[in-house]
């Protein structure tokens, strides 16, 4: 750490690389994507320490992270050999899996799958939201759009969460 | 509430997460009261929101870290070098990502240190090699040329005193 208070990016792959997993992670759905998503988000990190001011250094990172991804997304939607993103409101089909009666106990993997489902922007704002615990504020102010968007997508996005979940049961998972 | 619907719609959220004030909270904690459906639905997003909020970080894999600082050094090589594409296309506003290159990166990674493996391995079977003879400093040329230089020797052997007294253990 160096005197001003700003961590070099080593101490921050080294301190919050976990986290940085964890939130890569949720938003991609698997390691390969994670794994290049924190290593472009340092890449980020690197760069904009000589800009950083010391504060809430996590909601920093899931910024650039969250970030980092949707530019991602936006990319591949712009070129026509990549597989198309999914449009914020078509309708989730149902998880695959045993035809199993909604329980209250869910395993983690069933609701990373769910998540997996969402379109990129709702998943965005709910990671943010449930994942990383930001409130609508930040997260309107991470990704420059309106609070009522934040809203609607936070609750969209739950919502279909719950119906893909509520339609497929439940699988092992980790 | 939705002004079209006039249920809560969308604010449902909001409202569970504490980010419902005044006047329109209470509409909507007024409307929950009194309709089936809403509340059904709040019991709905409450469940979706508690998953989501269990669920428990994820470990990386083992190689993680070694794959990080593996090619970030990569990384600072290239900009050593005068940089490439990925170092102008990661500036902190690019609009654009490229994760492919991402993986490129690692493969170059991996290229190059296989390269360094093949070189190491160059080198290990050039010491070896039959075809390098022995090198045998002329030693006894180099003192004599010293003595001669310096001048003022040891008598006997004519050759210069060491700087360093060589101690010899008894």
């Amino acid at each position: 750490m160096a005197g001003s208070g700003v961590p070099t990016w080593e101490e921050v792959a080294q301190s919050h690389g976990r986290f940085l997993y964890t939130v890569a992670y949720r938003l991609t759905g698997n390691d390969d994507d994670a794994q290049d998503l924190v290593q472009e988000v340092l890449l980020r990190v690197r760069k904009g320490l000589a800009t950083y001011q010391p504060g809430n250094l996590e909601g920093w990172l899931s910024r650039i992270t969250t970030n980092t991804f949707l530019d991602e997304v936006r990319w591949r939607r712009r070129r026509p050999s990549e597989v198309m993103a999914d449009e914020p409101d078509r309708v989730l089909p149902p998880i695959e899996g045993a035809d199993v009666a909604l329980e209250s106990q869910v395993l983690s993997a069933d609701i990373q799958a769910a998540l997996a489902r969402l379109p990129d922007e709702y998943r965005a704002v709910v990671v943010l939201c449930d994942v990383v615990g930001n409130s609508y504020e930040e997260i309107a102010e991470a990704l420059n759009i309106p609070l009522g968007t934040v809203r609607s997508r936070i609750h969209r996005g739950r919502a279909q969460l719950r119906k893909a979940l509520a339609s497929g049961g439940h699988r092992d998972g980790r | 509430m939705t002004a079209a619907s006039g249920h809560v719609g969308d604010a449902l959220s909001a409202l569970l997460d504490g980010e419902l004030h005044g006047p329109e909270a209470e509409a909507a904690r007024a409307h929950l009261a009194s309709c089936a459906m809403c509340a059904a639905e709040s019991i709905a997003v409450t469940q979706a929101r508690s998953w989501l909020r269990s669920l428990p970080p994820v470990e990386p894999p083992a190689d993680f870290y070694v794959r990080l600082f593996a090619d970030d050094a990569d990384d600072a090589n290239d900009a050593g070098d005068g940089g490439d594409a990925r170092e102008a296309h990661d500036a902190p506003d690019a609009t654009v990502t490229s994760l492919v290159v991402s993986r490129r990166s690692r493969v170059r990674a991996g290229v190059a240190a296989m390269a360094a493996c093949a070189a190491a391995t160059g080198v290990v079977l050039g010491l070896v090699s039959p075809h390098d003879s022995p090198t045998t400093p002329p030693v006894t040329r180099f003192i004599e040329a010293h003595a001669t230089a310096v001048g003022d020797g040891d008598p006997v052997s004519q050759l210069a005193p060491a700087v360093v007294p060589v101690a010899f253990r008894p």
